[in-house]
């Protein structure tokens, strides 16, 4: 009872905070609106910092949800290893291991009508559950059964036990590129049952890719698949697992696959050689790798070297034998146009020694063209098919011919005609097979026939034993250099998805001209409320109390009002983030492309957006509050507040700010060209908003210049109500200003929108000229624009006139585009031959190094610029916003053999069809990845006018290739989308924010005309009618209006020009002139209801007061 | 003495004019304790000026202010606000009481900035026997908007005279009252005067009131004569 009453004792007394608590609740009306003006600026801070948590939260999560347990990851391309290693690796490490086989399909369904190209096809078994967290439903998958993931589902309508079929790329040793290499069988088709559809929480989602988008998945058993592509038991992909106690490390990973490795997993094979006691080294992928070539030369330098070549026909005048093995050996003493013929051949031939022999041969030019070449050579001398020249294993097992019983079943991935072959021919492949019949100098071989893929095709090792070689090889060769290395994906993940785009930094920027709006919005009637009580002020300081001790207990209310008014906002907040989050996962999925987007409230967060307000608001009600005591005491106690008055003198700062924005408008004008387009953008922004403040501050030279002229002038209602605008000079500005900029802000944004359609032709634009954008799952091996490729792919019904194909090798890597939110730091990279695009001068560059030649830049491409840095070409913004690089920065790589080169961003084009990728030479591409084999994906450079037509022939010829043709303005458009998104956003929150800034022009019109009730009760009461009076309002708001209205325009126009201009330019016409009409119209109601207002109250008792 | 007032100045510039006007010209006054004064003259004339320069809220262009025998222009502004809040009372013609607060609270407005507060219980029963000596003891927890304007102006005397001022200063107190409160008021003011020994400075325009003080002054031209004496 006691300590009640010392509460109601304590409560009883006169003291600050209970004055303050009974001003608030006195004051309630105005403050609820300094509580709402501050709730306002937080809701949106709040809001904005939880979508920022809330993206970056689930973009976290998504890496869980694609790698499960999955912390190192290791993907060997076109090398494929034993399933055992998985064992062994997991045995070394004591974690979970997965093997996988990981290949690219298409599904469809029915006749076709409805296909999902692009799906990744992985073999799977139960280790690949264990990784998921999952048990049981990726176990015992049998041949004819296939699991897919709920995107393939729900694209293509399946469910459990429904049939659909599946086009799987065939993968091989042999890259396709490899001479000799098959063309055949590129893949196969099998009819799958769906067994179980799965979930992001059954690993439906599992991709090792850093993309928020949910792939396409098909999972097999991994032993069906094997056995398909005659790769029992092997894989291309390893994920590791991660482990709680005792963590892997990377190296640690990699130390253990080179334990667990043998040469086989990379296709290299020992074979004894009883009769010359030699172990010889040789590759599924026929040619050996220079790397494993280096190491065994350094260890063994006594070893044999052997290059054997298929040749179309061996020569001597009018005689000639087709199609023959020829052999390079290292210890042949050979002259370089030296040849040894067998017997046989010099039979066949009527040869002998010093005859000129003539070889024609195939070499690979680019996309698989074929280049007959010849060579001629002086037979040094004719040899027995003995010893050496009876080598069989001389020659590999090229695919097509080594199991081939007669020349007549032949079936090289070289042109061949069978009608050369002879009896004979047929006679020397029954006794002899692939026995070179000639054999020449391995110089010479390796001038004539090397390639990317190598310049041996054996390697010999004389007196040794397999195991020791097979021992030493496996030790000396580090398979990362074979393309064998773990990625941290699950690290790689995490850290893409925390520097992802920030979205709390996004929509805080969006959201911008609301905060200020809001913040202005509480500072005005934060002020208002203190000028209402002025004369409290006085009364205070005629009381005793200190300056500071009434400006503390000013700023102890206000600091009250913004704590509520921001404890309310972070509350708002939370809503105000469900309604952005459920337009994100709906209208503006654009922006984020997965639906996939949790709430995530952070308590640290809110109390952190929670504090920002209040600072932000306190800050802005102590600059707006601190000059509010400098009156008299006299005067404020009275109530008086400060006459102003029209200066007469002319202001030197406005005049100097006038005339320094002109000047820079005017040079900036002159050095930029508007015809640049979006390039010129920042030049003219720049002058736009140089105009802008230039403008204002004119605005304030011609109000003290007009009323200093008016004084002398007719006396009018409206020119006094001009002259009015004089006296409180400030506040008009800030009407001007406030409007203007808001203007030119929500227009310049607006007007920036972006069309594909329009100008898609030129080439120049962003499509390059091109009219479809094509992408396969199985590459394109040969050059479509060549009557081989066209005939190979049925492409007969194209017109090779009109329509021409300009093709892209793909390495493949994680996508830059602004479709993928994850920061990435290597994007897919495309090899093209830059010719092919200088020549028709397609695409605009946005900025470049100083190497590149502005007449032609494509053509830096294929220049060297040092050892191991290729150049590299992106769009601007991914550049920027992707990457958050700038050109002149490198990016990182790994080329197949695991060495690491950089790729200089010597150029950012204009917005193109490119976003997400890297271009580089495709000369460079192959230099770098020489397994990768074909193109995945292509320009077509055909007549707009035909684009449906064309998409449907190419898409019929190509459809087992799963061709996915996209009109090149369609592709523009899915990424001016994601723009377009954001500009919408803007325009929809700037538009809130210019209402609210209305709200605040209101507020600062309603005071005006409050404070000035004597000088109207006066015109009144001199015989001015009620009309007359709301005339002089009107006149002297509507002249602002006017002004910041004007000066909005003109210099949104100027800002927008080059984007007004540019011809793909979309200007969203009818919500900017909708914006402009709720400004006015906002403007005009407040401004008639102000002087409405004013003139409806009874105005004597004012007059009466002064 | 308690205040003396040496040939104090007042002139003002208005925006437009270069010639200063004299508002009070070479003004003497010497004021003891426990006397009662009456400031009367013409609207215009400067009383209020006068006023508010004796109790610091204004500053004269020249001549000087003793209070105490302290000159008030060497004192800096936290010196001026502790001399309005302990030493001077204020009542104006407006009362200026706070609507937010009770009849008591706003009475004990002025002692919130003290810093050697005595017992708040002191203060407020101070207050109460104040605010029951003017006949307002059964509106301690009123709103001022529910006071008559007499009553309201009562309790701006009692707020004046709550700190236990040596010199309190009333700016037309009975300006904005009907007879019969004024009159009350005077009485009141004056009954105080001599209670609590307090020294009375009033401006005001009713010769009624002003008859009522020791001494009547009359300002006029800038001037201060004595009128009456009693």
């Amino acid at each position: 009872m006691g300590d009640i009453n010392l509460f109601e004792q304590k409560f009883n007394h006169m003291n600050i905070l209970k004055f303050i608590f009974r001003s608030l609740t006195f004051y309630r009306r105005i403050h609820l609106w300094v509580v709402l003006g501050t709730m306002v600026s937080t809701t949106i801070l709040v809001g904005a910092l939880i979508i920022g948590d809330s993206i970056r939260h689930s973009l976290q999560q998504i890496v869980f949800d694609r790698l499960g347990k999955t912390e190192f990851a290791l993907s060997s391309g076109a090398r494929f290893f034993r399933t055992q290693v998985a064992e062994n690796l997991s045995e070394k490490l004591r974690t979970p291991v997965a093997p996988l086989l990981q290949t690219k399909g298409i599904a469809i369904v029915g006749s076709g009508k409805q296909r999902v190209n692009n799906v990744q096809v992985i073999g799977v078994d139960n280790r690949f559950g264990k990784i998921g967290n999952v048990s049981g439903i990726y176990e015992n998958i049998s041949s004819d059964e296939a699991i897919i993931n709920s995107q393939v589902a729900f694209r293509l309508q399946l469910k459990i036990g429904d049939e659909f079929l599946l086009r799987i790329e065939n993968l091989y040793y042999i890259p396709k590129d490899v001479p000799l290499a098959l063309d055949s069988e590129t893949s196969f088709a099998k009819r799958f049952t769906v067994k179980s559809v799965v979930s992001k929480k059954e690993f439906g989602r599992f991709n090792l890719k850093a993309d928020q988008i949910a792939p396409n998945t098909v999972f097999v058993s991994l032993d069906f698949l094997g056995q398909e592509m005659g790769l029992e038991y092997k894989s291309n992909v390893l994920l590791v697992a991660e482990k709680q106690e005792n963590p892997l490390s990377i190296n640690k990973v990699n130390e253990a696959f080179k334990e667990a490795w043998s040469l086989s997993d990379a296709g290299f094979e020992l074979i004894q050689i009883l009769e010359n006691n030699q172990i010889e080294l040789r590759s599924e992928r026929i040619f050996l790798d220079p790397s494993v070539v280096n190491k065994a030369l350094k260890m063994y330098d006594n070893s044999q070297q052997i290059f054997t070549y298929f040749v179309n026909e061996i020569r001597l005048k009018e005689r000639a034998t087709p199609y023959s093995f020829v052999s390079a050996l290292s210890d042949l003493d050979l002259k370089e146009d030296e040849i040894l013929i067998n017997e046989w051949l010099a039979n066949d031939l009527n040869a002998k020694k010093g005859d000129q022999i003539k070889l024609t041969y195939y070499v690979l030019g680019s996309s698989r063209s074929l280049v007959e070449t010849t060579s001629d050579f002086r037979v040094k001398s004719i040899v027995p098919i003995q010893g050496v020249f009876a080598d069989r294993k001389l020659t590999p097992d090229f695919p097509g011919l080594a199991n081939a019983e007669n020349c007549r079943d032949w079936d090289p991935g070289i042109p061949i005609d069978l009608d050369k072959i002879r009896d004979k021919d047929e006679d020397y492949w029954a006794n002899y097979r692939g026995i070179p019949k000639v054999f020449i100098s391995l110089s010479t071989a390796q001038k004539m026939w090397q390639n990317r893929f190598g310049n041996l095709t054996a390697m010999r090792f004389p007196n040794e034993k397999k195991e020791r070689v097979e021992e030493d090889l496996t030790n000396a060769i580090d398979p990362v250099s074979l393309g064998f290395y773990f990625r941290d994906v699950k690290n790689e993940g995490l850290r893409a998805s925390s520097q992802s785009v920030d979205f709390a930094q996004l929509f805080l920027g969006l959201s911008f001209f609301i905060i200020i709006s809001a913040l202005l919005l509480t500072g005005l009637l934060y002020v208002f409320s203190i000028e209402q009580r002025s004369e409290e002020s006085g009364l205070f300081l005629a009381l005793g109390f200190a300056k500071k001790s009434i400006k503390h207990i000013i700023l102890l209310e206000g600091i009250i009002l913004v704590i509520v008014g921001s404890i309310f906002g972070a509350v708002s907040g939370i809503l105000y983030n469900q309604i952005v989050l459920l337009a994100l996962k709906s209208v503006w999925q654009g922006i984020v492309g997965t639906s996939s987007i949790q709430i995530h409230i952070k308590s640290s967060t809110i109390i952190l957006g929670t504090l920002i307000g209040v600072t932000i608001n306190l800050l802005t009600i102590w600059l707006v509050g601190r000059n509010q005591l400098k009156q008299p005491i006299v005067d404020l106690q009275k109530g008086i507040t400060k006459l102003e008055t029209i200066k007469t003198k002319k202001p030197k700062l406005s005049t100097a700010v006038s005339f320094v924005c002109l000047m820079g408008v005017i040079i900036i004008l002159i050095l930029s060209d508007v015809g640049r387009g979006r390039e010129a953008f920042a030049s003219f922004f720049s002058a736009g908003s140089l105009l802008l403040i230039g403008g204002v501050a004119f605005v304030n030279l011609l109000i003290i210049k007009k009323a200093n002229k008016l004084k002398t002038a007719k006396l009018s209602l409206i020119s006094i109500g001009i002259r009015n605008n004089a006296r409180k000079r400030f506040r008009s500005l800030a009407i001007v200003g406030l409007l203007a900029s808001g203007l030119f802000i929500v227009f310049t944004v607006g007007a920036n929108r972006q069309s594909s359609l329009k100008d898609a032709e030129k080439r120049e634009s962003g499509t390059g000229g091109f009219a479809l954008f094509g992408e396969s799952v199985i590459p394109i091996l040969y050059d479509l624009n060549s009557e081989k490729g066209r005939n190979f792919y049925t492409l007969n019904e194209i017109n090779p006139e009109n329509v021409k194909f300009v093709s892209f090798r793909v390495k493949e890597g994680d996508d830059a585009s602004c479709l993928n939110l994850n920061r990435v730091s290597t994007p897919q990279l495309i090899g093209v031959n830059p010719d092919e695009l200088s020549k028709r001068g397609s695409f605009s560059f946005l900025k470049t190094t100083t190497e590149v030649n502005p007449e032609n830049p494509w053509e830096i491409l294929d220049q060297n610029l040092s050892e191991d840095v290729i150049p590299g070409i992106a769009d601007q913004t991914v550049i920027v916003w992707g990457l958050g690089k700038s050109v002149g920065d490198t990016l990182v790589y790994v080329d197949e053999s695991g060495k690491i080169f950089k790729i200089k961003l010597v150029g950012g084009l204009a917005n193109s069809i490119f976003q997400g990728n890297v271009i580089i030479s495709e000369k460079a591409f192959i230099k770098k990845y020489p397994s990768i084999s074909g193109s995945r994906l292509f320009l077509v450079d055909a007549p707009f006018s035909e684009i449906e037509d064309t998409t449907q022939k190419i898409t019929w010829a190509l459809q087992d290739q799963g061709v996915d043709l996209t009109p090149t303005y369609d592709r523009l458009a899915q990424f001016s989308q994601v723009e377009n998104t954001y500009l919408s956003i803007f325009l929809i929150l700037g538009t809130f924010g210019l209402i609210l800034g209305s709200i605040g022009i209101g507020i600062v019109i309603w005071r005006n005309v409050s404070e000035r009730q004597g000088e109207l009760a006066l015109l009144r009461s001199v015989g001015f009618t009620r009309k007359a009076v709301q005339l002089l309002i009107l006149s002297e708001h509507s002249v602002l209006l006017f002004a910041g209205i004007l000066i909005g325009i003109v210099t949104a126009l100027l800002a927008t020009l080059p984007t007004l201009m540019q011809p793909g330019s979309n200007i969203p016409y009818v919500t900017i002139i909708l914006l402009l009409l709720i400004v006015v119209i906002n403007g005009g109601i407040w401004t008639y209801l102000a002087a409405f207002m004013a003139t409806k109250k009874d105005l004597l008792p004012a007059l009466r007061n002064e | 003495m308690l205040l003396e007032l040496k040939n104090i100045e007042k002139k003002y510039y208005t925006p437009s004019g270069k010639v200063p006007v004299t508002i009070l010209n070479n003004i003497s006054l010497q004021v003891e304790q426990g006397e009662a004064i009456a400031v009367v003259g013409p609207s215009g004339s400067g009383k209020s000026t006068l006023l508010n320069i004796i109790g610091a809220l204004d500053k004269p262009t020249s001549g000087s202010v003793n209070f105490n025998g302290k000159n008030l222009a060497t004192m800096n502004e936290n010196e001026l606000a502790n001399i309005r809040n302990m030493e001077i009372g204020f009542i104006f013609q407006l009362h200026h009481l706070l609507p937010q607060c009770t009849v008591l609270e706003n009475v004990l407005i002025p002692t919130i900035p003290q810093k050697k507060k005595k017992n708040n219980k002191e203060f407020r029963n101070r207050a109460k026997i104040l605010l029951g000596k003017v006949g307002l003891e059964n509106h301690f927890d009123y709103f001022p908007a529910r006071l008559s304007s007499g009553e309201q102006q009562r309790v701006a005397v009692v707020r004046a005279l709550i700190n236990q001022p040596r010199l309190v200063l009333a700016d037309e107190p009975t300006g904005s009252l009907d007879q019969t409160s004024a009159d009350n008021l005077g009485q009141i003011l004056i009954d105080l005067n001599k209670a609590e020994n307090v020294t009375l400075i009033v401006v005001t325009h009713s010769l009624d009131l002003a008859e009522r003080m020791n001494t009547v002054y009359n300002l006029q031209n800038g001037r201060l004569e004595v009128y009456k004496k009693s």
